[in-house]
């Protein structure tokens, strides 16, 4: 019995083996599967007066010639969860989710509220949680069905875009899908996302899409964008201008980053937003002599951080009398310091709030010289 | 089951305590501490701590006088063979009752994140042979296994500091807001996490320096304390409270967030280092148990060396899990009573053997 | 012996923990340098001026970028950054690009006419102060919008700023243009006193993109182009070191080229009225083809020396006559030549000047080879 105990241990071994693996589904091969690459979620009336839920999806079935053939096949069904099924059966291949990078939520489905949409993705644990995540003007069906060449998939490129968006206008690195979860669900957080649109020059990031809550506040043009970025973000880079004429200005690139202080007096906040930039003067004909006299170059700092700090209320105005949300997340900083889950409703009370705007500014570099 | 040599050194104990502590659950910890806590949930997990203290203090007391015999020894000596036995047996249910939990959460995990179309019963199948054959092998095997998973927390610990540049201090604020009641009324939420470290009276016998005892309990307490609190902390500071609630694996979520340019997703890397230590928890819980009945009953021995009795306990195991803990709300309320159940009898078990010691203090120590 | 062991393995595994820390550090502080297929490669870009509905002025800066697609295919795109002021066209276009642009990789640069005609100078200070920006790149002035350039296709180039980098590399060789319509030129040029700036000039004609001529600025404005032929003559005089055909017709059948190099010196005198200028153009060179002269020896040779001379002369009297009457404007930078030996910021006007001075040119042509032989 001891001789063969070896041999009847494999024996077991391959029997549990099969066991194990008999009666699962086949994984299959990789050029037989679609690879989601980006996701669509639209809504549209419905005859009876309910929505339905859109969900196009781009795929790109991978070929060994290279040559990769991207499809966009779009469910239709009364809950998200439907259009998988309505979905598959248009497709003649298996459907194959995890690897998808974007994510476009139509304005549509933004103004109805974002809460289902966040939710089918959370739960699913095969999600992508570093997709992107954007807000676009018309159908997100369009954007995925739209060719640029070069590329294989539209998706491709408008990741692209919010990646490298960062490096101008004080846009973030946060508008990733597991960014949403949290923006979306904290005490004191508020969403929001870049908004793009679709022209015959091609797709473009024309602004920011705010959220009061799960739903749309407002769409911001790339001018507010750039102000609420600055004072909603800790860092960020981007280019500033003054502009005298049309023969006189100067610009600007700079890294801003944001401190903010919270007050309480009786039952208003007050908030104090200190807002620090440095960065190099990259276009100049307006201040002559800005490298070789201090003095012209402290005269441009303060006029710059005049200007700066005009916009900044400008802007906080705006977004306390019309918009009525906090989309600077000053929420989350009152909440650190006076409690969480005490009932108040942040949108309202920073609507009412006290808010100060300090803006410093620093010029490190101007170039090669002067021209 | 019969252990050549026999002794473990003292670094092996503390590995051992560890492992029986930290296990799979880890990544739920912040999800039971924040429901009351909130944000200073890591506060109340540091507290916590006071529970293993507790027992590593009576161990360390009962170990001292009599450094060979283990508890279920002493409460036969003292309580006679029947009552004995009885305390025995339940000191046994009571260790018995987290092994279930323990099978559900694994292979929920697993199940979720990277292998959802294998049933349950298959991956209890596959946990019960390899825990049942890594118990088997004795306790020396086991302590290397815990050396092992020992390191791969570290591993876990040192990854996760990356995620320091992802969250914000603003989440973990204001501390002490909560209150202390609250916070000291939270720690009870975290003795699922700090529970069997009653083993330690079943394994100082073992150890190969009697003088180490002591330090070794305090350390496998401070680690793990240490382990515990950070988990929290971080996610706290990732996530906030908000979302932690959303999640049924707060730590878990956390993790998934470090992003590094090469590695794709932490999220596999991770699950597979949980694997480890699910198993090193399983085969754990399958030698305690055996041992324990063991000591109850000699005669016991000579059948219990066959590994026919793992494939029993295996069943007996698989049978339970699948029949009444069929879902995660089932489990919950279950697992919420033996917990407390478990933790009292076990406090009132070991108090009541030492105080039994200190009146009788003049007995001598006897050979078994 | 087990715990020399055990100290030694423990030692080893913190040192790979530690790095580990390290990496994982590093990786994730996400470091802003990024891999090359994140930026975009672009061969060449414009500056265009416009007025958009209110009236406001704006630039429109498209790059031409290349799209790589595996070892292959390459496709070439627009990407426009529009704003009203240079420097804000590149926070427009990354709104509407997918990768982060890089600059020192363009060899061309082309500025509409309607920029150089408003002035260069609002935006020749962005690309001085950007110290990436490749200063040999070549810059010409092009009818019409840079875009339509930019997307003009040429067959067998990926883009046609590659097109055009070989279209002003055979004007160099051809047309006695100089080598030197580069960004850092344009700076030289258009602040030092006494010099002047002068640019390719291109469009797209019925033959596809072409060089026609130059174009003249006065300051940093604009003001006349001239075709290629007066060019030539007008290079001769301006630049140094030039290589270029001439030749002579006297019908259709009797022709000669001439395939030479020039130098050219310049003297400057001070007199009561004014001042007086020579310049003094020496061309040596081959004769490339000849249906003129029967034969070539001592005499025909001289006589053809002679005959080119003089033809040069000529055609540069007329240049600048053209130039001190129509023009008003010292397009062969005489006026460095008068700054260097009579002083520096004067305050004198030198186009002023240099337009009521007397000029004298001179050239001399001297021939080296003639070919095989007579055909």
């Amino acid at each position: 019995m001891k001789k063969y105990k070896n041999f009847i241990f494999i024996i077991i071994l391959i029997i549990f083996v099969v066991y194990l693996r008999a009666g699962e589904e086949r994984m299959e091969n990789i050029e037989e599967l679609e690879i989601a690459v980006g996701i669509g979620y639209s809504v549209k009336e419905d005859v009876g007066g309910g929505i339905k839920y859109m969900l196009p999806i781009n795929s790109v079935v991978y070929q060994e010639n290279g040559v990769n053939v991207s499809t966009v096949r779009t469910g239709t069904a009364s809950t998200i969860a439907l259009t998988r099924g309505e979905r598959q059966r248009k497709s003649d291949r298996k459907f194959f989710l995890g690897t998808e990078r974007l994510y476009i939520i139509d304005e549509g489905i933004g103004r109805f509220g974002v809460t289902n949409t966040i939710d089918t993705l959370f739960r699913n644990p095969m999600v992508n949680d570093d997709g992107f995540c954007v807000i676009c003007k018309g159908k997100s069906e369009e954007y995925l069905k739209y060719k640029i060449p070069g590329y294989d998939t539209p998706v491709d490129y408008i990741t692209g875009m919010i990646r490298n968006a960062p490096s101008y206008n004080f846009f973030q690195k946060n508008y990733r899908i597991k960014d949403v979860y949290l923006m979306v669900g904290s005490e004191g957080r508020s969403l929001a996302l870049p908004y793009i649109e679709l022209n015959e020059k091609g797709v473009q990031i024309t602004g920011m899409a705010i959220f009061n809550k799960d739903k749309l506040a407002a769409i911001l043009d790339i001018e507010d964008s750039k102000t609420m970025n600055i004072l909603r973000s800790d860092r960020g880079k981007g280019m500033l201008t003054i502009q005298g004429n049309e023969r006189d200005f100067i610009s600007y690139y700079a890294k801003c980053k944001r401190k903010v202080k919270c007050n309480k007096e009786g039952d208003k906040y007050k908030f104090i937003i200190d807002l620090k930039f440095n960065g190099d003067v990259v276009n100049n004909v307006m201040y002559k002599k800005l490298s070789s006299k201090v003095e012209v170059k402290e005269k441009f700092e303060k006029d710059m951080e005049k200007k700066i700090e005009a916009r900044c209320y400008e802007f906080i105005d705006k977004m306390k009398s019309q918009h009525k949300a906090d989309c600077l997340e000053l929420g989350r900083i009152a909440v650190a310091k006076y409690g969480r889950e005490t009932g108040v409703d942040w949108d309202d009370v920073i609507s009412n709030s006290d808010i100060k705007v300090n803006v410093k500014v620093k010029v490190e570099k101007v170039g090669r010289g002067e021209y | 089951m019969n252990d050549r040599k026999g002794l473990i050194t003292a670094n092996e104990l503390t590995c051992l305590l560890i492992g029986i502590l930290i296990d799979i659950n880890i990544t739920m910890t912040p999800n039971s501490v924040v429901a009351i806590s909130k944000q200073d949930g890591w506060i109340s997990m540091a507290l916590g701590a006071v529970y293993p203290l507790y027992v590593a203090l009576i161990a360390i007391y009962v170990s001292r006088k009599f450094p060979n015999d283990n508890i279920l020894v002493l409460s036969k000596r003292y309580f006679g063979s029947f009552i004995g036995n009885v305390l025995n047996f339940l000191f046994f249910i009571s260790f018995f009752s987290y092994f279930p939990p323990a099978y559900f959460n694994a292979t929920l995990i697993l199940r979720t994140y990277i292998i959802p179309f294998m049933s349950p019963f298959k991956v209890y199948l596959v946990i019960t042979l390899i825990g049942a054959y890594t118990a088997y092998k004795g306790l020396k095997v086991l302590a290397r296994i815990g050396i092992i998973s020992f390191f791969l927390l570290i591993v876990i610990m040192l990854v996760s500091l990356a995620i320091l540049f992802y969250g914000s201090i603003l989440n973990v604020m204001p501390i002490f807001g909560v209150g202390a009641k609250d916070i000291i009324y939270g720690s009870k939420n975290t003795i699922y996490d700090y529970a069997l470290f009653e083993w330690i009276f079943l394994l100082y016998p073992f150890i190969n320096d009697k003088n180490k005892i002591k330090d070794s309990a305090f350390k496998a307490i401070a680690f793990c304390c240490f382990v515990y609190t950070w988990v929290v902390f971080i996610a706290i500071y990732y996530l906030g409270i908000d979302m932690i609630k959303k999640t049924i694996w707060g730590f878990f979520s956390a993790t998934e967030s470090i992003r590094v340019d090469v590695i794709t997703s932490f999220r596999y890397v991770f699950v597979f280092i949980w694997v480890l230590i699910a198993l090193k928890s399983i085969s754990y819980s399958y030698y305690i148990c055996i041992d324990i009945l063991r000591n109850i009953n000699k005669n016991l021995n000579k059948k219990l060396n066959s590994i026919f009795v793992f494939i029993i306990m295996g069943s007996i195991v698989i049978f339970i899990t699948k029949v009444y803990y069929p879902n995660r709300l089932v489990k919950d309320e279950i697992v919420n009573f033996t917990t407390k159940a478990s933790t009292i009898y076990n406090l009132f078990f070991i108090t009541l053997i030492a105080v039994i010691i200190i009146i009788k203090k003049d007995d001598k120590c006897e050979k078994i | 012996m087990k715990q020399i062991k055990n100290m030694k393995n423990i030692r080893k595994i913190f040192l790979i923990c530690a790095c580990l820390i390290i990496y994982v550090y590093y990786a994730a502080a996400m470091l802003d340098e990024k891999p090359i297929e994140e930026y975009d490669i672009s061969s060449g870009f414009g500056v265009d001026l416009y007025r958009d509905g209110a009236g406001t002025v704006k630039y429109s800066i498209p790059f031409s970028i290349l799209v790589f697609k595996g070892e292959n295919r390459q496709y070439s795109m627009i990407k426009t950054g529009e704003a009203p002021t240079g420097a804000e066209t590149r926070q427009n276009r990354q709104l509407k690009t997918d990768k982060q642009f890089l600059i020192g990789s363009q060899k061309i640069m082309l500025f509409s006419e309607s920029l150089v005609r408003y002035g260069l100078k609002y935006n020749a200070d962005i690309q001085f102060n950007n110290t990436k920006i490749n200063d040999r790149g070549i810059i010409l002035v092009c009818e019409g919008r840079t875009e339509d350039i930019l997307r003009y296709k040429v067959k067998g180039y990926a883009s046609s700023p590659e097109y055009i980098e070989g279209m002003i590399k055979n004007s160099m060789a051809n047309d006695f243009f100089s080598r030197e319509y580069t960004i850092l030129n344009m700076y030289v040029r258009l602040d030092t006193e006494g010099r002047n700036l002068v640019l390719p000039y291109m469009k797209i004609s019925d033959k596809g993109l072409e060089i026609t001529g130059l174009a003249l600025f006065k300051g940093d404005k604009m003001v006349n182009k001239v075709d290629v032929e007066e060019g030539k003559f007008m290079n001769m005089m301006r630049d140094d070191d030039l290589i270029g055909y001439l030749s002579i017709q006297k019908n259709s059948d009797e022709f000669m080229n001439f395939y030479g190099n020039t130098k050219k010196r310049v003297k400057c005198n001070k007199v009561k009225e004014g001042y007086e200028f020579e310049i003094i153009i020496d061309i040596k060179g081959d004769v490339i083809a000849n249906t003129l002269y029967k034969e070539f020896n001592g005499k025909t040779k001289k006589e053809l020396e002679e005959t080119l001379s003089k033809d040069v002369e000529k055609k540069c009297s007329e240049f600048v006559n053209k130039m001190q009457n129509e023009y008003k404007l010292d397009c062969l930078e005489l006026g460095m030549y008068a700054v260097a030996k009579y002083g520096r910021d004067t305050g004198v006007d030198w186009n002023e000047v240099v337009s009521n001075s007397v000029i004298k040119v001179k050239a001399n042509v001297k021939v080296d080879k003639v070919g095989r032989g007579a055909y």
